[in-house]
Formats: C-alpha cells, sequence, structure tokens
C-alpha cells in the first residue's frame, strides 16, 4: 500500500514531467551547442592545415622534396606562435615519418597510426578522440600522388569551456523556470483536489461517526429516524443497518428477560 | 448507478483530469519559451563569436599572404587575380557571405560573393569607418599612434570582420570578411523547432502519463467506493474493498471497510445471542431465530471471512506500457534505411534499395508470424507474463542492432525486436479489446489507436532529434532503455490476477481460416487492412526518409515531416470513431480513407516535392486516422456474425495480423518501384495501389448479401 496523499502523488508526477522535458531539452540543446562549436573550431583549424598545405605544395610543384623545404618548419612555427590553442603542427612525409613539427623533439618518431585516416582523405580530416583533437590534410603532388600529410593538434579546452559555460547557464536558467514552474503547478495541484479532498474527508468522517455512534449507543438509534440524520448517504445507510441490529439485539434481550 | 449519473461523474473526472493536463502544459509552455529564449541568448553569445572568431582566423591568413606580396613591392591596385584566389575560399567556408579586399579608407578595390552592397553602402553611409595609415605629420608631433586591430561591423545580413593588412607598422589595406547571419536565424529557428518538438512530445507523454495516474489514483479508487456503495446500499455487507493505496480515497475505503466490519460484527453478536438463548432456553429457538431472519433479512453478510472487492482491470495499466512500447519502437523510425544505408551490405544480388528495405520488411515480417504465437502465449500466460517475456528479446534486439556492422546482423537483429515487439503489443491490444463494452466499440478502440499514436508522434520526432545528437546507435539504446520502462510499468502495475484480461487475443491459427470463409472479412483484411500498411510502410517508413535526404533534409527535419502523418491521425481518429458509433459508416469510412489517400499522392505531381511530402503525409494521415477505428469495428462485427462472436481481442488480434502483412510487403515494393521509377512516380503508384484496391472494397461490399449482413455497422442487427 502506498501512503502519499493524491495531492503530493499528482504534484510529485507533474514536477517530474515538467523536470524530465527540462532535463531533455537541456542536454538535447547541450549536445547541438557542442555539436556545433565543435564544428565551427574544426572548420577553423582545418583551414589552418589547408594553409599550410598550399605553402607547402607550392614548394613541391617546384619540383623539391618535401624534407629539403625547410621553410615549412618557419611557416608551422609562426602559424603555432599566433594562436595558442594550436598545440602542436607537425609534417610527415609518405612514409608517416615527422619531418618538421613544432614540437622539435618528435622530428623522426612516426606519426601515430590514429592520427591518419585508413583511406585517404583528399580533402582532409579531422576527428576528436578524448584528449586528441586533430586536424590534418594531406600533401599531393603535381602527379595527384600523396607524398605526406599535415596534422594540427588544438587544444580541446576551446570547446570545453564554452560548452560547460553554455551548460552551466542552461542548468541555472531551467532550474529556475522550472523550480517556478513546479511550485506553480503543486499550487495548481493543491487547488484542484482541494474539493475532492474535503468532499472525501467529509465522508470519511461522516461514516466514522456513524461507526462510533453505531458502537457506542446502538440502542438509542433510532431506525427510521437514522437516514434523515446523516447527510452522507453511506453513513446513513450503516446507521440504517445499525438501528436494525440494535432492535433485534434489544428483542432477542427483552425475550431473554421476559422468560426469566 | 444510472446512465445519467455515470455520465456525469465521468464528466468531473473528466474535467478534472482536464485541468491537471491544462495545468502540466502551462507549466511546460512556460519552460519551452523560457528555454527558447535561453537558447537564443546563448547563440548571440557563444556561436556569433565564434562565427567572427573562424572570420578572423580566415581573414589573418589570407591578408598575411596580401602583406608578403605588398612588401615585394606590387601597390594594393596592381594585385591580379584576386578574385580568383578569394572563389576557393569562399567555396570552402560556406559561412562566408563575401570577401572584399579594401584600400586602406576601404574602397573596395577586389571583391566576390554575396551581399557585397551592404558593406560598401554601410562605408558611404559611415556606419563602417577603417583607419587609413598613419598621419605622418602626426607622428612627427610624437602623437602616439594605435597599433591597428581587427574591425567587427554588424551589417544587419552580415557580420563584417576586417583584417587590416599592414606592412612596416603602416595599414596598406583591409580584407573584409562578411559572415551570413542568417545561418544563426537558421540555428534559432532549428533549435525552436527542437524545443516545439520536445514541447509537444512532453505535451503527449503528460497526458499518457497523467491518464495512467488518474486512472490508478482517482477513477479505480473512485469506481471501488462505487461499487462498494452500491452494493451496500443493496444491503450486501459481506465485502470488504481491497486498498492499493492509502490516499484521500483510500481512507475512504478504509473508514467504508471499518464500517462493514463493524456491521459484521454487530451481526455476529446478535446471532450469537441468539444461540445463546437458544441454549439455554431452547424453547425460544424459533423465536431467536425469527428474530435473527427479521433483522438479516435483505441484508447479506461475511460468510465466513469477508471477500474482497477489486476495482478490476482498467485501459491505464496496458496503455501507458503501450505507449512506450510504441515510443521506443518508432525511435528508430526516421532513419531505419538511412542507417542500413551505412551499414557492410552483402552481394546477394540485391540492389541497394532493396536491402535498406529488408530491415523494416523482415521486422513487420516476423511480428506478422509472431501474432499467433503471442496470442496463444497470452491464453496460456496472461497478459502481464507475455508482455514481460517479451521484453526480454525487445531489449536484446535494440542493444544488438545498435552493435550492427552490416546489413546482415541488423537483419538478424530487428528480427529479434520484432518478436518481443509482437509479443507486448498484441498483448497489450488484446487487454485493451477485451475491456470494450459492445455499444462504445469503435470510440473505446480509439483509445488503444491514440494511444499508439501518440507513441508513433513522439518517437519519431524525438528519435530524429536524437539520432542527430547521439548517433542511430544510440537512439537505439534508448529505445531498449524504455522497454525496460514499459516493463516496469507492467511488473509493477498490471496486477496478476487481473492480467488473464487479455486471455482470447489469440487469434491463433485456427481462427483464420473460419473467418476469411466470410467474404466482407477477407476483403477487409486484404483490400483494407493491407494495403493501408502497404502504404503506410512503403511511403512514411521507407521512400520518406530516403526522399528527405537525397533532397537534402537534416535527421531532425526528416523527423518533424514524418512526425506529421502521426499527428494528422491523432487528430483524425477520434473524430473518425465517434463518426462511425453515431453514423454507421464505418464501411465508406475505409473505402474514402483508402481513395483520398490515392488522390492525395497527385499532389506530386504539382507541387514542390518537399511541400508534396507533406501533404500526401498530412491527407495520408487523416485518411488513415479516419478509417483505423472503424476497421477494427466492423470487423468485430462481420467475424461476430461469421463465427458466432469471436471475442473483440482474437479479432482486433486479426486485423493485426493483415496490417503486420501489410507493413511487411509496404518497403519491398516501395523499394522496387523507386528502383524502377523514381521516388516522386513511386510515392504515386503507392497512391494508386490505395485508390484501386478500396474501389475493389467497395465493389466486394456491394455484393448481394443476407438482408441481415448489410456492412453498415449501423444498420447490423
Amino acid at each position: 500500500m502506498i501512503g502519499a496523499s493524491l495531492t503530493v502523488r499528482l504534484s510529485a508526477t507533474i514536477v517530474a514531467i515538467v523536470f524530465s522535458t527540462a532535463i531533455v531539452t537541456v542536454a538535447l540543446n547541450y549536445l547541438k551547442f557542442q555539436n556545433l562549436l565543435e564544428n565551427y573550431s574544426a572548420s577553423i583549424y582545418q583551414f589552418v592545415v589547408s594553409d599550410v598545405r598550399s605553402t607547402v605544395e607550392a614548394g613541391i610543384d617546384l619540383g623539391m622534396p618535401l624534407n629539403v623545404l625547410t621553410n615549412i618548419q618557419t611557416v608551422i612555427d609562426r602559424r603555432n606562435a599566433q594562436d595558442k590553442t594550436i598545440l602542436r603542427i607537425a609534417v610527415f612525409n609518405e612514409s608517416g615519418r615527422i619531418i618538421f613539427d613544432t614540437d622539435r623533439s618528435r622530428i623522426g618518431e612516426a606519426i601515430p597510426p590514429a592520427w591518419r585516416p585508413a583511406h585517404a582523405v583528399s580533402k582532409g580530416w579531422r576527428f576528436s578522440r578524448g584528449e586528441e583533437w586533430i586536424a590534418g590534410a594531406p600533401i599531393v603532388n603535381n602527379f595527384e600522388k600523396e607524398v605526406g600529410g599535415i596534422v594540427l593538434r588544438y587544444d580541446p579546452e576551446v570547446v570545453g569551456r564554452k560548452t560547460t559555460s553554455i551548460l552551466l547557464a542552461m542548468i541555472s536558467e531551467a532550474v529556475v523556470i522550472n523550480g517556478i514552474g513546479s511550485l506553480l503547478a503543486i499550487l495548481g495541484v493543491w487547488l484542484l483536489v482541494r474539493r475532492a479532498r474535503r468532499a472525501l474527508a467529509d465522508s470519511v468522517r461522516a461514516i466514522a461517526d456513524a461507526s462510533a455512534s453505531g458502537a457506542r449507543d446502538g440502542i438509542a438509534v433510532d431506525e427510521r429516524a437514522a437516514p434523515a440524520e446523516r447527510a452522507d448517504e453511506l453513513a446513513s445507510l450503516a446507521q440504517h443497518v445499525f438501528a436494525r441490529l440494535s432492535r433485534g439485539e434489544r428483542l432477542l434481550e427483552k425475550t431473554g428477560l421476559r422468560r426469566q | 448507478m444510472t446512465k445519467k449519473s455515470r455520465r456525469g461523474s465521468l464528466r468531473v473526472e473528466g474535467k478534472f483530469a482536464f485541468s491537471l493536463l491544462a495545468l502540466a502544459a502551462f507549466v511546460l509552455i512556460a519552460n519551452a519559451v523560457g528555454t527558447s529564449r535561453l537558447a537564443l541568448n546563448l547563440y548571440e553569445r557563444e556561436i556569433v563569436p565564434e562565427f567572427n572568431r573562424e572570420a578572423e582566423v580566415v581573414g589573418r591568413t589570407v591578408a598575411a599572404q596580401f602583406a608578403r606580396a605588398i612588401e615585394l613591392g606590387i601597390r594594393p591596385e596592381d594585385l591580379v587575380g584576386v578574385e580568383e584566389f578569394f572563389a576557393p575560399i569562399l567555396d570552402a567556408q560556406k559561412r562566408f557571405d563575401y570577401l572584399l579586399f579594401t584600400d586602406a579608407n576601404g574602397k573596395v578595390l577586389y571583391g566576390k560573393g554575396r551581399n557585397t552592397a551592404l558593406f560598401t553602402d554601410a562605408v558611404t553611409k559611415g556606419t563602417i569607418t577603417l583607419a587609413g595609415p598613419a598621419d605622418p605629420a602626426a607622428l612627427a608631433r610624437g602623437e602616439k599612434r594605435e597599433a591597428p586591430r581587427v574591425q567587427v561591423f554588424d551589417l544587419g545580413r552580415v557580420m563584417n570582420t576586417a583584417v587590416p593588412i599592414v606592412v612596416q607598422g603602416n595599414v596598406q589595406a583591409w580584407l573584409n570578411v562578411g559572415v551570413d547571419r542568417s545561418g544563426i536565424a537558421d540555428l534559432v529557428v532549428e533549435t525552436r523547432w527542437d524545443i516545439l518538438i520536445i514541447l509537444l512530445v512532453s505535451l503527449l507523454t503528460a497526458v499518457e502519463v497523467l491518464a495512467f495516474l488518474i486512472g490508478r489514483s482517482i477513477m479505480t479508487p473512485v469506481r471501488l467506493i462505487r461499487v462498494m456503495s452500491a452494493k451496500l446500499a443493496r444491503g450486501d455487507w459481506s465485502r470488504r474493498a481491497a486498498i492499493a493505496m492509502r490516499d484521500e480515497a483510500g481512507h475512504h475505503l478504509i473508514a467504508l471497510n471499518a464500517i462493514v466490519d463493524q456491521v459484521n460484527s454487530q451481526w455476529r453478536r446478535l446471532r450469537w445471542k441468539a444461540d445463546e438463548l437458544a441454549r439455554v432456553n431452547p424453547a425460544l429457538t424459533a423465536r431467536a431465530r425469527r428474530v435473527v431472519d427479521a433483522v438479516g433479512r435483505g441484508l447479506e453478510f461475511f460468510p465466513e471471512a469477508a471477500r474482497l472487492e477489486r476495482p478490476g482491470p482498467i485501459p491505464a495499466t496496458a496503455r501507458a506500457p503501450l505507449f512506450v512500447c510504441v515510443f521506443a519502437e518508432q525511435l528508430s523510425t526516421s532513419f531505419i534505411p538511412l542507417f542500413a544505408k551505412t551499414l557492410q551490405a552483402v552481394d546477394g544480388g540485391l540492389s541497394v534499395g532493396v536491402l535498406i528495405a529488408l530491415p523494416i520488411t523482415v521486422f513487420f515480417a516476423v511480428v506478422a508470424a509472431s501474432v499467433p504465437l503471442g496470442g496463444i502465449l497470452v491464453n496460456r500466460l496472461g497478459t502481464r507474463q507475455v508482455i514481460m517475456l517479451g521484453s526480454v528479446p525487445a531489449v536484446m534486439g535494440y542493444v544488438m542492432a545498435a552493435e550492427a556492422a552490416t546489413i546482415p546482423d541488423l537483419l538478424l537483429w530487428r528480427c529479434v525486436t520484432a518478436i518481443g515487439y509482437a509479443f507486448i503489443t498484441i498483448a497489450c491490444r488484446g487487454y485493451l479489446a477485451s475491456l470494450l463494452t459492445p455499444d462504445r466499440r469503435a470510440g473505446e478502440m480509439s483509445v488503444f489507436i491514440s494511444a499508439a499514436m501518440a507513441g508513433a508522434v513522439c518517437g519519431t520526432a524525438i528519435g530524429a532529434i536524437l539520432a542527430d545528437r547521439i548517433g542511430y546507435r544510440g537512439t537505439l539504446l534508448v529505445s531498449a532503455g524504455l522497454v525496460v520502462v514499459a516493463a516496469f510499468l507492467i511488473w509493477r502495475y498490471m496486477e496478476s490476477d487481473f492480467a488473464a484480461a487479455g486471455r482470447g487475443s489469440g487469434n491463433g491459427p485456427r481462427s483464420m481460416p473460419g473467418v476469411l470463409r466470410n467474404p466482407r472479412f477477407a476483403a477487409l483484411m486484404i483490400f483494407g487492412a493491407m494495403p493501408a500498411r502497404i502504404v503506410l510502410t512503403g511511403l512514411l517508413l521507407y521512400i520518406v526518409p530516403l526522399f528527405l535526404s537525397e533532397l537534402g533534409a537534416g535527421q531532425p527535419m526528416i523527423g518533424r515531416i514524418m512526425m506529421i502523418y502521426g499527428l494528422a491521425m491523432l487528430l483524425a481518429v477520434h473524430f473518425g470513431a465517434r463518426l462511425s458509433d453515431r453514423l454507421g459508416t464505418a464501411a465508406s469510412q475505409i473505402t474514402w480513407a483508402g481513395i483520398l489517400t490515392g488522390l492525395g499522392a497527385v499532389a506530386l505531381g504539382i507541387m514542390q516535392p518537399l511541400a508534396a511530402v507533406m501533404v500526401v503525409l498530412v491527407i495520408m494521415g487523416l485518411c488513415q486516422g479516419i478509417a483505423s477505428a472503424p476497421m477494427l469495428t466492423l470487423a468485430a462485427r462481420l467475424n461476430g456474425r461469421q463465427t458466432d462472436g469471436d471475442d473483440p481481442a482474437t479479432v482486433s488480434g486479426l486485423i493485426a495480423q493483415a496490417e503486420y502483412v501489410g507493413a511487411a510487403l509496404g518497403p519491398l515494393i516501395a523499394a522496387l518501384l523507386v528502383d524502377t521509377f523514381g521516388y516522386v512516380h513511386a510515392i504515386i503508384a503507392l497512391g494508386g495501389l490505395s485508390m484501386v484496391t478500396a474501389v475493389i472494397f467497395r465493389l466486394v461490399e456491394a455484393l448481394p448479401k443476407h438482408p441481415a449482413a448489410n456492412l453498415e455497422n449501423g444498420q447490423i442487427p
């Protein structure tokens, strides 16, 4: 058996619906903002990558091999210095070995396999995996042959900070709006249920009165007068039966006494 | 209780339910308005600067190349091929309206893109003032020069980001990047749509949840109070009320039980006194018995122990889980063919179009095949057990479908889901059908259809948004979670004593040949129920997502458009049911629904495809809404005549089976039509099928028949 009153149950249900809706709304909007911001950021870094790529490809078009284009190191260092959110830019050759890198200690290492897509993507690629947010593009020579690639790792916090602030703003606003809404709902339910509650409570009281008087003084109750005296139909019905039973008892008692 | 007073009390309860719903709606709408306003503010605050940042980064990169050229001694006005240089950048950055190269004072030298006039107007009007090179005289006087910096101007439809091209500390020119602000407006509109959809889903969910709660917490105890009161008024004091909740109504029942106990206790005392009197003085036995008989005349008391009076089954118990299950299944409606398209196909000689139709076809085929088994199980185990049983394959199917890597994987797990879905829906449907009253079948059956349609509307719309945010696989996992919720509702709230109410929803194989011997019933199934589903699944589940995707619509938009069908049906279903109940026009409604659905397809020939698809879906939704409840009523009446009254649950199951067969055929037929004629003509062809079958149904119905067996339900004696 559940103990909550009708008001509590109805209020709790409406509040639960309202808050569930708010949670879904906030969650879906948050995901949308996150998606948008990630796409915008990625598109910005993709542009930086494509700019570096066109510089590198311009050198290759002159017939120079990738590893002798020493100005590439200057270009990527300059781009890295221009934007604090760019963590690293690396240029790698066909076999995936890094030949220029803003983090010079990495030159000569193999590029992490996850940073390169399995299938060649001529327009470039981008992905985010945990802390690794990468934008990249292949380097293609005059003969449309892929001779290497560029990868740019950027700071995920660029998006993270914004999405967190968006989430907090949405949550605080949702709590305020839904909090006020919920209070109104509780008040509304209370007002709606009030009449029904009163009617039920009166009825319960009337039945209890009937029950009490039936138990206390059944003998005194007049069967014929009972229905008129009680407002509640059930209570009067009960009074009627109590009176009848009491009369029966009195009759039996009288019969016993007479014989004695 | 008289019919009038019952109607009066139902009105009071209905009014109460409506007031509650209005209250919930008010709070939900306020929430939606607030969230919408907040989203708009957040776009302005967070996304607009991101647009500008993109313009600034690109602008700086491009400006650096011009600066190098100027450093080499080329004057800005002598640069060549600037427009050609701008073209690929504008092509790559879709949000950019224009790129303008201006001299140091803002005079346009080169430019490419849309809305460039906005910039020139702004320069003319002085809205944009770009600082030129530093005045040598001022520098000579030692005045401090401000470092040139990027400037952003709001030009209404366009945000202009001006990046200085600085050579040796002097501004030689400006590169202006115009970012289209309509992108922001589109995003705001899109977000508002999302919020509106969530609001709609919340409202429909609120209706279902409150209907469930009102059914359980108000209707049930009030009904029990009434039943008890009626029994007491008749002098039956032999029952106590079974109390499920200790709320206000529960307290009323507790008080009733107390007084019943007290009356019975007094009755026992009276009998004891009579027995004692007879024992002490046997000569008084007859007299004592006469007194007891006189008192107990017309009254009934506890025989040995009190019997419990239960409220009986209520539709809400099955309606809510049915809503949740349909909701769960419909979450993936808007993307199943698109999801299948992303999976690895197998080389089985089938076209891609047919291959991606298979998951829908196989799903409904398995549902159709599982319905008889579901019916048999309901007969043996009861509704509650079958729903609990069905939830296992349903959950497993959704979870594993989310992990599918190939189309055969998806087919397999959709089959498993279908078994569970069939068990759950047939059990709920049978349970609800068994609660029908003979005089208002269509009206009451519309309650079932509207619960299913509300689930469909909610699922389709929100499923598309979810798929857009968390992907197809994540959305399938949400479906699994919802089935768990449905199973919980059944486990928690459907009492096993009453769970057998759905028994008889069997429609086992033995029923089928019998009813099909009735040509009118066969016509109803073959030319009424089946084509309606062929058109529905072929068009709505297969063609619409693929066609809209090909037209460039995003997933949320596909979901919104698909939702139109459910909304239209939801609006029409009660109207159709009432029309059928009052005027007895069930057969005419089915015929005209088929014909008008077919005519709706003509819209494809005269309107733009996107608008035409919407018109077709609205017409189809309204028509099928008007025909759905009458179809069940008509089937029940026809079948009742033929088989000496099979129960309504059996008939509803038979109709469901015909519908599932149609639903299985729909995507395959649609795929073949699309492969042969293309999307537009495939839709028109499906419309033609609807019209032709509706006409055949009408012709069969017009055949000479037994005088008493007129199909118009109003004329059936």
